[in-house]
């Protein structure tokens, strides 16, 4: 027990190489759940191991970093999470130290980058994704340094630098998961002209790291649920085609209804997999993943656009085929409520239609004027009677075809 | 020959034969009542006689007389002579003047009939300089043809298809040029009109599309189009229907017919996908059933395979509310479920179903309902009719079930995904049998962890009094059999 709190003292030394090794001992003992538990337990204000460490992320970088990948660790534990929460000096120091994710990321124009982002970076965004996952630490991220007035503007940098750079950051992603679960935080990528961001988080769904892939459908998730702009985001946005195809297996659409009734864009894709050479269509491997793409399509569901949409681009084709190879339990009950949402029927859907099939088969055929010829042999009964017949079905094409070219 | 020809009076024969050939059919009918009132009149006068009906029939014959234009009588073909005689015949039969129309063959040559024949061949391929017409023209000539032939009504489409047809074959022999591709598209679809009157609407979306193709881009107007998506409505393709309406709207963008057409179209489209819905709907509440099946076996430790093929005969018919593979979804109360079962006798070849088997209930609870306690409580009634010696009596009856007969399906994943139509490639020399105590209950069968249900739990049900439980039953499992 002393040697924890002495260890802990150690952690304010005025020495910066004591407080370098106190910190690097300390992220030694974070390894285990164990040692957070020891770490947690050392009391008093001043002793306080999360605060000690919060204020060495302020610190000079080889101190810094340990100290900042201890609080990786110890803020898996709940009570740790809420306590660091509440640090305002930790959230300062933070946001500060990502402020350099601006020109780590940058390039001269702004376009995606491959230099590689400092560790102290990552271990920050890692901090800030583990700290984010309550809602009061992502309403801190919302509210960033700046207070109120200038609320979102350390999201939108954080998302900057991600869309720059998202192999380097991927856990960026699951920050701005986080953030989208609030209103203010999902305003913050869809009140964009245009809707960029998105745009470029779908581009992300079919990125090669997991993680980006979970980020990325997961805040895409979170985006819709706000139903005021799922017009937009279904016409102007690529998200349904690029999450149906996520759905696909290497077996394709079978059915040539089925397949006709598909977007282009999904058919194109679908023929290109079949040419020779060409890979394979695989389904998302990750089954959280795919949860979120089905949770997704449940939630355009919600609105009467949603599923026009999604009955017009035959999604319900792709998840028939798809539902069987659900090995997940929990997955497969969402799409047995997908599939009943999308299979049901509009409740007022026969009003809009004034103009159906029956009231053109009362249209009256134009009489055929035809030489005095034709009615002399037409005085035959029999012949009336195959002629009667005859105009009987041709109700559409009378007129038309009266002339022929 | 350099006889100047008179066309008019050709054009003016056949105009008129027309007429003629409604008082022709006229007379034609006059004659057959005529001829019907005859045989109906010897009928009766021989059945009078006692002699059998239909003689007289054979007198018909079609009328050997025509009337032509001039009002006279001109004889026909046969004049008592039979149609089908092809021998010495120069093609005209007596009467060389004979009209052109009434030929039926043509004439050989060397006859006056096969000059007659040249010139009017020269009227219609050779142009006015007498050189033969370029393949063009001729087109356009038989399509021309086709058109009136049109007008003139259903009766003539018949002939209008025909001249449609050569019209194509020259038309393929012309050239590249634009009129010839509008020609061509033209005759396409004027030949589509036809069958589309005549319901041949593959032959419509066929021509349709050779047009499409093949003539110039674009058609001069929708018809092409529209004649097609009639004709794809029709079959019941709405969906090439509506690609067709697309098609002729970016030509005439106003055509109200078309307009109406793409109306009608979306209307039957919707009603369609609607059906469609229907049915997928039902599928998927099958689905969610057999899920539901699968995880209740799943909770119960039950494994499931496939249906043994010989089973599926019995199976057809009275049992409802199958899974997709074909086999009775049991039903549940009361946090149990309840089975149909196979019971299967080998020794007399029969076979039974329980319907409601419970997983709590005992072999012995059911046989003791189906079968006599005992030898002593066997009456003629109780006793099952195929069982001559009275062996099948429950105290000396034997319950056995098999083993390894089919792969289990992978329990954690949907059923439906396994389901073969190819038999199940088991090795039988490895079953297995299992003798059931008849105090066991469904459920410890089923629960057996080396049992797969084969779709429908089978059980082999055979008497220790009978000769054929020593002399076969039991020596085929010998060495192969365990106890539940």
């Amino acid at each position: 027990m002393d040697q924890v709190e002495e260890l802990v003292g150690f952690l304010r030394a005025p020495r910066p190489d004591v407080r370098k090794q106190a910190a690097e001992t300390v992220l030694q003992l974070t390894g285990t759940d164990a040692g957070v538990v020891l770490l947690l337990s050392t009391h008093g204000d001043d002793k306080d191991v999360l605060t000690l460490l919060a204020r060495l992320v302020g610190d000079q970088e080889q101190i810094a970093s340990p100290a900042a990948a201890a609080l990786v660790n110890m803020s898996t534990n709940d009570r740790a999470n809420a306590a660091l929460v509440e640090k305002k000096a930790l959230w300062s120091s933070l946001l500060e130290t990502l402020k350099g994710l601006q020109d780590a990321t940058a390039s001269g124009d702004g376009m995606k980058t491959e230099k590689p982002v400092p560790a102290q970076l990552k271990t920050c965004v890692k901090l800030l994704s583990n700290l984010t996952t309550s809602v009061a630490g992502a309403n801190r991220l919302i509210e960033g340094r700046l207070g109120r007035d200038y609320a979102g503007l350390d999201v939108k940098l954080l998302l900057r630098a991600f869309l720059r750079a998202p192999a380097e950051i991927p856990e960026a992603g699951l920050v701005l998961t986080n953030v989208s679960r609030l209103d203010e935080g999902r305003d913050i990528f869809l009140a964009e002209d245009g809707l960029a961001s998105v745009k470029r988080l779908i581009k992300l769904v079919t990125a090669h790291n997991p993680v980006l892939r979970r980020g990325a459908v997961l805040t895409l998730r979170n985006c819709c649920f706000d139903q005021a702009r799922h017009g937009a985001l279904l016409t102007t946005t690529a998200l349904v085609d690029t999450f149906l195809l996520r759905l696909i297996g290497p077996e394709g659409i079978e059915s040539p209804e089925d397949f006709a009734d598909l977007s282009t864009a999904l058919q194109d894709a679908l023929n290109a997999a079949r040419e020779p050479g060409a890979q394979p269509l695989r389904r998302e491997p990750e089954g959280d993943v795919r949860r979120g793409i089905v949770e997704t399509l449940v939630m355009f569901c919600s609105t009467r656009q949603g599923r026009v949409f999604l009955r017009d681009h035959n999604a319900y084709g792709v998840v028939k085929v798809y539902h069987p190879t659900e090995s997940n339990e929990d997955t497969s009950e969402v799409v047995f409520k997908l599939v009943d949402m999308l299979l049901g029927d509009e409740e007022d859907e026969d009003d809009d239609n004034e103009v159906t099939g029956a009231s053109v088969t009362e249209l009256e055929p134009e009489p055929v004027s035809e030489p005095a010829v034709e009615v002399i042999s037409s005085s035959d009964p029999k012949e009336m009677e195959e002629i009667a017949q005859a105009k009987g079905d041709t109700e559409e094409d009378e007129s038309i075809l009266l002339e022929v070219d | 020959m350099t006889t100047p020809i008179d066309y008019s009076k050709f054009e003016a024969i056949e105009r008129a034969v027309v007429a003629d050939e409604a008082a022709e059919r006229a007379a034609k009918e006059a004659e057959k009542q005529r001829k019907k009132d005859e045989i109906a009149a010897s009928d009766k006068a021989q059945k009078a006689k006692g002699k059998a009906l239909g003689e007289g029939r054979d007198k018909l014959r079609p009328p050997a007389k025509y009337v032509d234009s001039d009002g006279d009588t001109v004889s026909g073909p046969s004049d008592g002579e039979d149609s089908d005689d092809d021998s010495d015949d120069d093609g005209l039969n007596e009467d060389e003047d004979l009209h052109p129309l009434f030929w039926r063959r043509m004439p050989k040559p060397g006859t006056k009939g096969y000059e007659t024949a040249k010139i009017l061949e020269d009227l219609v391929y050779k142009n006015d300089e007498d050189e033969p017409k370029h393949p063009n023209e001729l087109a356009a000539d038989f399509k021309e043809k086709g058109n009136e032939f049109f007008q003139w009504g259903r009766k003539y489409y018949k002939r209008a298809l025909q001249e449609y047809k050569e019209a194509l074959q020259w038309a393929r022999k012309g050239d590249d040029s634009d009129d010839n591709k509008k020609c061509y598209a033209a005759i396409l679809s004027n030949r589509a009109a036809i069958n589309l009157k005549l319901g041949n609407n593959g032959s419509v979306v066929r021509d349709c599309e050779a047009a499409i193709k093949y003539g110039p881009d674009p058609l001069p107007n929708c018809k092409t189009h529209f004649r097609a998506a009639c004709a794809c409505t029709r079959l019941g393709k709405l969906r090439e229907a509506t690609t067709f309406v697309e098609g002729g709207l970016a030509i005439d963008a106003e055509n109200p017919e078309l307009l109406k057409l793409k109306k009608t179209v979306a209307a039957k489209l919707k009603e369609q996908k609607r059906v469609e819905r229907e049915k997928e709907r039902v599928v998927m509440e099958e689905r969610r059933k057999d899920e539901q099946l699968r995880k209740d076996c799943l909770a119960r430790g039950f494994h499931v395979g496939p249906l043994v093929s010989d089973i599926e005969v019995y199976l057809q018919g009275s049992i409802g509310n199958k899974t997709r593979g074909g086999f009775p979804r049991p039903g549940r109360e009361n946090q149990s479920m309840q089975w149909a079962v196979m019971l299967m006798y080998p020794e007399h070849m029969q076979s039974e179903f329980i319907h409601a088997f419970d997983l709590t209930h005992s072999f012995r609870d059911h046989l003791q309902v189906m079968f006599p306690a005992s030898r002593a409580a066997m009456t003629e009634a109780n006793r099952a009719p195929w069982d001559e010696q009275g062996n099948y009596t429950v105290d000396e009856m034997e319950v056995y079930m098999e083993e390894r007969v089919v792969h289990s399906f992978d329990m954690n994943r949907m059923w439906e995904t396994q389901y073969t139509s190819k038999p199940d490639k088991v090795d039988w020399s490895k079953r297995r049998r299992v003798h059931v105590p008849l105090d066991k209950t469904l459920g410890d069968c089923l629960a057996d962890p080396d049992y797969v249900i084969p779709g429908v739990p089978t059980f082999f049900v055979v008497s220790k009094a009978s000769s054929y439980y020593v002399e076969t039953f039991c020596p085929e499992h010998k060495g192969r059999l365990r106890i539940l």
